[in-house]
């Protein structure tokens, strides 16, 4: 489904389109929230502030503008604001490694050099990532970016954990092969 | 590149940039457990807004698919428990008798259990005395009793809280009564101290090939009291059971192609490469377990497959 289509969705059948929704970004918008909450805030609250998101998005679907952007870099900043917000309510900045305003949100200026070959070499590994094929690419992606274990990305792809585990381990030596002149 | 500097560029990584190849085949989506607290406590602050009534047509759902499901466990309960098993106990008494030489209060559990569950755990009981070790098949045990058997210094080691699946459960002792030392203490090996174990189900007929058995990155193995306690996961290879299946557990992983070989009826055995650890076991899967769909989806897996001619 396109963002379009899931934006349409999300007007004609609003409960059906919070559920695609939601199956679709609440990982990613988890990961979101965790990368600047930390631990500062339980799993509970972290689920709570991915709740807050969606809930957000569902009273104000009407307003979403599809041209302005996706509706997933719009749910990433709304994520990342609910997470700031949350520390600041808290009183918990000092965990925070980053400047607490709209710099962080939304970086202008240019790029120093450093920053320009560190986001070359993160994309080239996207790319290798990809290039891996499904299912190898989903296990790499899943153990590494949301580290979640063998038996929880079985579960996901209807594999065994043992299955899991060989076609990572071959993932892994393929990736590590590819990202050599990367280093 | 390592897999410490590869985990260090993925947390690198932001949120924007994993969104922006959504398009591709990775599977981003959440895990269903939580899609589903998710969407049910953001409909629950919709409906508190006065959004929506669909909270009650939730709950409903809910507590119907728990009343089913309660009302399926009771009656496959009761069946069981009426229902005459494929592998036939001993009395409690004899079993008790058999199971003298067990020094370990939880694996002793075994005994019990075994008649309280039929199916979750096959007592075993077999022994091999190989080069001053002794590697004992304690039983089959399917994981949900786990927590059963272990104790908790064991049920800590294991890394993974395994929920699901069939696994051998095998004991390894030296016979002179010394220490056996964690392999990541020792890792170069020596003569008195186990370098490195692997056990691993081996499917009748098919060439023993050990890119099948590569060692899983978690432990599945912890030491207490100076025994080893190895759990082999034989999930996957149930379904072969019309074939025929061994357990091999051997002080080397992955195993060199010389030190397993097929005798003429495609049964494996351990060759005199074979380094000083090595036993094999009769995996006793009643034939009904054997599934031609899941064979074939096991050799589509595992491209690299080859039975012998």
């Amino acid at each position: 489904m396109t963002q379009p289509e899931l934006l349409a969705l999300l007007e004609s059948e609003p409960e059906k389109g919070m559920r695609e929704l939601i199956n679709r970004y609440s990982a990613l918008l988890y990961k979101t929230v965790y990368h600047i909450v930390g631990n500062s805030a339980r799993a509970q609250d972290v689920e709570e502030l991915v709740s807050d998101v969606f809930f957000g998005v569902y009273t104000s679907r009407e307003t979403i503008d599809p041209e302005k952007g996706g509706i997933a870099a719009f749910l990433i900043t709304l994520s990342k604001r609910r997470a700031i917000d949350f520390l600041r309510k808290n009183g918990k900045t000092e965990n925070l490694l980053l400047p607490l305003d709209d710099e962080m949100i939304q970086k202008g200026g240019a790029d120093t050099l450093a920053e320009v070959e560190e986001r070359e070499q993160r994309q080239a590994l996207l790319n290798a990532v990809i290039a891996l094929g499904h299912p190898e690419s989903t296990i790499i992606f899943r153990k590494f970016f949301y580290g979640e274990t063998y038996e929880q990305i079985g579960k996901k792809l209807k594999m065994s954990k043992n299955a899991v585990n060989k076609r990572y381990l071959k993932a892994l030596k393929k990736l590590k092969n590819e990202m050599k002149g990367e280093c | 590149m390592t897999e410490k500097e590869l985990d260090s560029l993925f947390r690198q990584i932001s949120a924007e940039e994993a969104e922006e190849i959504s398009a591709s085949d990775i599977d981003f989506s959440a895990d269903e457990a939580f899609a589903d607290r998710i969407y049910l406590s953001t409909m629950e602050k919709a409906e508190k807004k006065g959004e929506i009534q669909m909270i009650k047509r939730i709950k409903t759902k809910k507590g119907f698919a728990v009343l089913l499901a309660a009302a399926v466990l009771l009656l496959i309960f009761a069946a069981g428990t009426a229902a005459h098993t494929y592998f036939r106990y001993p009395d409690r008494q004899k079993l008790r008798e058999e199971m003298n030489n067990f020094d370990t209060l939880h694996i002793s559990r075994i005994a019990e259990l075994a008649s309280a569950g039929p199916g979750d755990i096959i007592v075993q009981n077999k022994e091999v005395k190989v080069n001053g070790y002794t590697v004992t098949f304690e039983a089959i045990v399917k994981a949900n009793s786990f927590r059963e058997i272990l104790s908790d210094e064991g049920k800590t080691h294991l890394e993974n809280e395994y929920s699901e699946g069939t696994f051998a459960v095998v004991t390894i002792s030296r016979d002179d009564g010394g220490q056996l030392r964690p392999t990541f203490e020792n890792p170069e090996g020596d003569e008195k101290t186990l370098h490195q174990v692997s056990g691993f189900p081996l499917i009748h007929g098919v060439v023993p090939n050990a890119l099948l058995y590569i060692t899983s990155a978690f432990p599945q193995y912890y030491f207490e009291d100076d025994v080893m306690y190895y759990f082999c996961n034989i999930t996957d290879e149930l379904c072969f059971a019309d074939k025929g299946l061994s357990l091999a557990i051997i002080s080397d992983a992955p195993f060199e192609p010389k030190e397993i070989a097929l005798d003429e009826n495609g049964v494996p055995y351990f060759t005199e490469s074979a380094p000083a650890l090595h036993a094999m076991f009769d995996l006793p899967i009643d034939p009904s377990y054997a599934d031609a769909e899941q064979q074939e989806t096991f050799i589509r897996q595992h491209d690299f497959i080859r039975w012998a001619e």
